[in-house]
């Protein structure tokens, strides 16, 4: 059960992932599934995984964006629960809170869409029809026994 | 108007899809459209910045970007296609979709609007289907989809039901080659597989069939053509079958010598596990040769069943044996089916009608876009 005091760490060991110019790319490894989040997905993804509470988490998104705090928590909430039924983050609460000075809401916050969470389940196979490359041969996805078909 | 033809593989490769890739974006050029390709560098070494008859090529390393290893190479990609979409101002976006880079592009969607018109050139042999997946996110993206034979398309709107008003058929099509059709050899029969090296064709089940006749036709020869990662496991069959002598493999053949190819061939066999449309038959077909096939995917559209081949169910050597003896064994009927073939693909694939349909289909789109934004900027 999330509470707003719930703090988060990235699964690395199954995980990789990358953040650059707005879009975070993360690929679940024991899966091979592959994730893109952009804008405020990208934002969010960078403060969960950064140590901060689904409540700090949520506040950091009104700041920067044109949003209200109760819509703003929905959306936090939402994703985090996707995030880690994803095994992408896993629920630490022995994560220390980061050493940040608290973001002030300012006049000209950014334009807000809710952040989604795309999902490419079929990467991994499709990469695989015609391996262009040999050593895609070699990549050993770690196949899960429920691999998901929806 | 001006094309981003976005085609996974892209000339020097070839196969069925970069075969329609390359004749497509010249018949555009020809018809004043200015075009550029986006593709993958693949295996060769080959310049990121290139031409093909005067049309600018640009390649990329999807591939390596999208290795677990390649994450910040991914961003940098889908950086550079954001790019080069914003500093072409492409009309109209093509996606030849028939692998894993449409992620790119679906990935810089925002950077750059333009309508999308995806053409799907097969089946994905993969498990995994659902919302969550590329294949039906670029589906769902696309504002419109064609398809290259009504066995994808049926696929398609199956998948995706939503696409079902804006998706249509265009049959992929060829020319009529330059060189006529030979008389078909009869003497010592000669058999071709051509295409890729790759399990899906089916090409060991070829060499069963082929083992299976060696009795009843002890003058034949097996004629592979290509080249690919089941090479080795098909040499190996070879020999193992004791077919080393009768068998030849002779690698990769250029899309220019194919009529040449097909005119030495008595039969043309298609053993194809998956094929969306299966060009090789369509090329048999123009050179007058008969074929047998596999009943699965477009195949069945191509090859008329008992008029200009015969179709068996697939993972069958001995329906395949049977299909090769019954048109070995008559000549006159092998012929017949090979000009039925001949007349029946220059009315149904007509290449002048498949390039119509797809500059008629890009206007469309354009000026229904072009609606919108207009719509928009009066509700504004």
């Amino acid at each position: 059960m999330l509470t707003p005091h719930s703090r988060f760490r990235l699964n690395d060991a199954d995980v990789t992932a990358q953040v650059l110019d707005g879009e975070a790319i993360m690929i679940n490894l024991s899966t091979g599934v592959y994730y893109s989040m952009d804008k405020v997905g990208a934002f969010l993804w960078t403060v969960i995984t950064g140590g901060h509470s689904l409540a700090e988490a949520a506040a950091a998104v009104g700041a920067r964006y044109e949003v209200s705090a109760e819509r703003a928590q929905a959306d936090v909430t939402r994703v985090a629960e996707e995030l880690i039924s994803e095994r992408l983050i896993i629920v630490a609460d022995d994560v220390l809170p980061p050493q940040v000075t608290e973001e002030r809401h300012s006049r000209s916050r950014l334009v807000y869409e809710s952040p989604e969470l795309n999902i490419y389940r079929d990467m991994s196979e499709l990469l695989a029809l015609d391996p262009p490359i040999p050593a895609f041969n070699e990549i050993s996805w770690k196949e899960s026994a429920d691999r998901s078909t929806g | 108007m001006r094309v981003l033809y976005w085609s996974e593989k892209f000339w020097p490769y070839i196969g069925g899809v970069e075969v329609i890739a390359t004749r497509l974006v010249q018949a555009f050029r020809a018809r004043g459209h200015e075009v550029i390709v986006v593709t993958t560098h693949d295996g060769l070494d080959l310049p990121d910045e290139d031409h093909y008859n005067e049309i600018p090529v640009f390649r990329f390393p999807f591939f390596e970007a999208l290795a677990p290893s390649g994450l910040r190479q991914l961003m940098k990609v889908q950086q550079r296609i954001a790019g080069l979409k914003q500093h072409f101002k492409p009309d109209l976006i093509h996606i030849n979709f028939s692998g894993p880079t449409v992620f790119f592009h679906l990935a810089t969607a925002k950077a750059y609007s333009a309508p999308v018109l995806l053409t799907r050139h097969g089946s994905f042999p993969i498990h995994v289907t659902g919302r969550d997946t590329l294949v039906e996110q670029a589906l769902r993206n696309a504002d419109w989809v064609t398809a290259n034979s009504a066995a994808v398309l049926a696929e398609s709107r199956r998948q995706v039901p939503e696409i079902i008003p804006r998706s249509s058929l265009i049959y992929n099509a060829m020319d009529v080659p330059a060189l006529p059709p030979k008389p078909l050899p009869y003497g010592a029969p000669r058999l071709l597989c051509l295409g890729r090296l790759s399990e899906e064709k089916g090409f060991d089940l070829a060499l069963g069939a082929f083992a299976l006749l060696r009795d009843a036709f002890p003058c034949a020869r097996l004629i592979i053509a290509g080249n690919g990662p089941a090479r080795p496991t098909l040499e190996r069959q070879t020999a193992e079958l004791g077919l080393a002598e009768s068998v030849d493999f002779v690698g990769w053949v250029a899309p220019h010598e194919v009529p040449a190819l097909m005119n030495a061939a008595t039969v043309v066999v298609m053993p194809s596990r998956y094929e969306g449309f299966g060009l090789v038959a369509l090329e048999a077909a123009l050179m007058a040769r008969p074929i047998v096939a596999t009943r699965v995917g477009g195949l069945p559209e191509v090859v008329a069943h008992n008029d200009t081949g015969l179709l068996v169910e697939p993972e069958d050597s001995k329906a395949l044996a049977a299909a090769i003896s019954a048109l070995l064994a008559d000549w006159s009927m092998a012929a017949q089916m090979g000009q039925a073939g001949r007349l029946r693909a220059q009315n149904m694939f007509c290449w002048t009608r498949c390039v119509d349909a797809y500059t008629t289909l890009y206007r469309e789109l354009i000026r229904e876009a072009i609606h919108v934004d207009a719509a928009q900027s009066l509700s504004s």
